[in-house]
């Protein structure tokens, strides 16, 4: 856990002096474990709810953009071949 | 006569009788704000040009003898993560405290526009992350009512101002009961509006999913009147609402008429005996009054603040990627691109912004972001169907706002967890992005008055206003 939160600690460009540190890490294990409280919680609530599917899937969309499926892109005059056309600049 | 402990329709009727003027009352303002200094509820205040635009205010009142709506006039403060133009908009941290907004927040612009005169930006928890303001790079706010308590957070300047009757009136923001809680800890009203109800454009973004502007007043008719000029849809913030917005004038009681809900899961065994008999006391009295209380089943609520923390976590280390040093922060010298962003940053943000940041990060790395972030997501659309549901039964919700009485400075500042527990009974409103408003009752424990939340449906805030009043005349 150490290790990871020191990668993440410099993934997110922070930086602690060395006796900050060691307690820095310490309330962040403290912290995420309170966060696993929610993962034993929703496990709990997922086995007793498969009965009546309260939790279901990811409510947001999967991330698939397709620009030519929309009917609105497809009304615009400079709308062709699923790209926009604009003016030439150079 | 104290003319800040009025209410904005009786100032102006002062005006009207020629007992005030704007001038005296925005100069009475800065008297107020210098005898309460202590308090350090004001990052930054703009007399000059509080005062000019007062005596702009006398000169149109003198020529044309009428007052053109309720805001003219009117001196209010803004938090400090909400942009008012060439003015310092630091929320509260080391990275911003130099930085000029070049530009107004829709809700501050529309405040000006109907005459409205901001006094000053008021202190906050660093990029509104906190309970209790004083995670503060320019120091604690102390609450007004015992200068050894939080004033609670993140608004905690604005409330802290409206309790010690600087203004009649702030905005704060609420992301997860920023607004609410410490409106409840001065002993003052906190509304949060439903998400969308009012623009977010120029409030600096904690989490986008969750933030609002809201409003801190001494008076249920003053919120009203400020959320009358604020709400609406915005061209420039997509996620603001198309829906009509209603007449929340003039307010009218109906406590007799509102079918009222209850529910157990909103009282924690944790919370403190004395408190739950006074809510207990409080709803005996509105029975009394001709409510009708009924009881609901929230479940899933209580598992709202693990779901809140790890969406605003999230959604704050991506929204705070932009503090890099480049477009916004510090001015330091590094050998290359990479130490600058470090160092800045590093220097920049304070403890608990860090934290969250990091925190954040973690939740959204891959391996992580299913277990963390995509249950958080899960939990709150639970959260969402049983409030729908409950919304079927009942027009409003009453809860408790904060689980405990305000607390003494550096009491939870070692310990994070307890921190975050202070929101326990306002995230799952804020999960929901439903409208909520905590109004302080006729009960006091150690001087602090205590508060209820009075929660509505989407875009119902007329409804809890006009239930608020209700209470308010008890």
């Amino acid at each position: 856990m150490e290790e990871i939160i020191k990668k993440v600690i410099s993934l997110a460009k922070l930086s602690f002096p060395k006796e900050e540190l060691e307690n820095f890490i310490k309330e962040c294990e403290k912290i995420v474990s309170y966060f696993q409280e929610l993962k034993k919680i929703y496990r709990r609530e997922e086995k007793n709810d498969q009965e009546t599917g309260l939790i279901e899937e990811c409510p947001l969309r999967k991330d698939e953009a397709k620009i030519g499926d929309r009917g609105f892109l497809k009304g615009l005059s400079n709308f062709k071949g699923g790209y926009f056309r604009i003016k030439k600049i150079l | 006569m104290d003319i800040l402990k009025l209410k904005i329709n009786e100032i102006q009727n002062l005006i009207k009788r020629k007992e005030l003027s704007y001038s005296e009352l925005v100069k009475e303002v800065f008297k107020k704000i210098e005898e309460n200094k202590e308090l350090n509820a004001f990052i930054s205040i703009f007399p000059e040009r509080a005062i000019k635009k007062a005596e702009e205010c006398d000169k149109e009142f003198d020529k044309f003898k009428e007052i053109p709506n309720p805001l003219f006039g009117i001196p209010l403060a803004v938090k400090d993560n909400i942009a008012y133009a060439g003015e310092k908009l630091t929320c509260a941290s080391k990275i911003l405290k130099d930085f000029i907004s070049p530009y107004s927040a829709t809700a501050v612009k529309k405040l000006e526009e109907k005459g409205a005169i901001i006094v000053g930006k008021t202190n906050l928890d660093e990029f509104a992350m906190g309970s209790s303001n004083e995670f503060s790079y320019f120091g604690p706010c102390l609450n007004p009512i015992n200068k050894e308590y939080v004033p609670g957070g993140s608004s905690g300047g604005s409330a802290a101002a409206v309790g010690a009757n600087i203004v009649p009136v702030a905005l704060g923001s609420d992301t997860g009961g920023s607004v609410r809680q410490p409106a409840a800890f001065c002993g003052v009203c906190g509304l949060k509006p439903t998400y969308g109800r009012v623009s977010r454009f120029g409030l600096v973004a904690f989490a986008s999913s969750l933030d609002v502007i809201g409003i801190i007043s001494k008076y249920v008719e003053d919120c009203a009147i400020v959320l009358q000029a604020i709400s609406g849809y915005d061209e420039f913030d997509s996620t603001s609402a198309k829906d009509p917005v209603h007449n929340y004038l003039p307010l009218k009681s109906n406590l007799k008429e509102a079918k009222i809900g209850i529910s157990k899961d909103f009282f924690f065994e944790e919370m403190d005996s004395s408190l739950i008999k006074i809510y207990e006391d409080f709803f005996r009295l509105l029975e009394k009054e001709g409510t009708k209380i009924s009881e609901l089943s929230l479940p899933t609520i209580r598992y709202g603040i693990y779901a809140y923390h790890l969406i605003a976590t999230c959604e704050a280390s991506s929204n705070l990627a932009r503090y890099d040093g480049v477009r916004y922060g510090l001015n330091l010298i590094a050998k290359d691109i990479d130490e600058f962003y470090t160092k800045v940053r590093s220097e920049g943000f304070g403890k608990e912004v860090k934290r969250r940041i990091v925190l954040g990060t973690y939740g959204l790395s891959k391996g992580y972001y299913e277990e963390y972030y995509g249950i958080g997501i899960k939990v709150r659309k639970v959260i969402c169907e049983e409030f729908q549901k409950a919304f079927e039964k009942v027009d409003i919700i009453l809860a408790p706002t904060s689980p405990t009485l305000p607390f003494k400075l550096g009491e939870r500042l070692k310990d994070p967890i307890m921190m975050y527990l202070s929101d326990i009974l306002t995230v799952p409103v804020s999960l929901a992005g439903l409208p909520a408003l905590s109004i302080p009752l006729k009960y006091k424990i150690n001087d602090f008055p205590i508060s209820i939340q009075i929660i509505g449906r989407p875009f119902g805030e007329k409804e809890i206003l006009d239930f608020a009043y209700g209470i308010e005349q008890l």
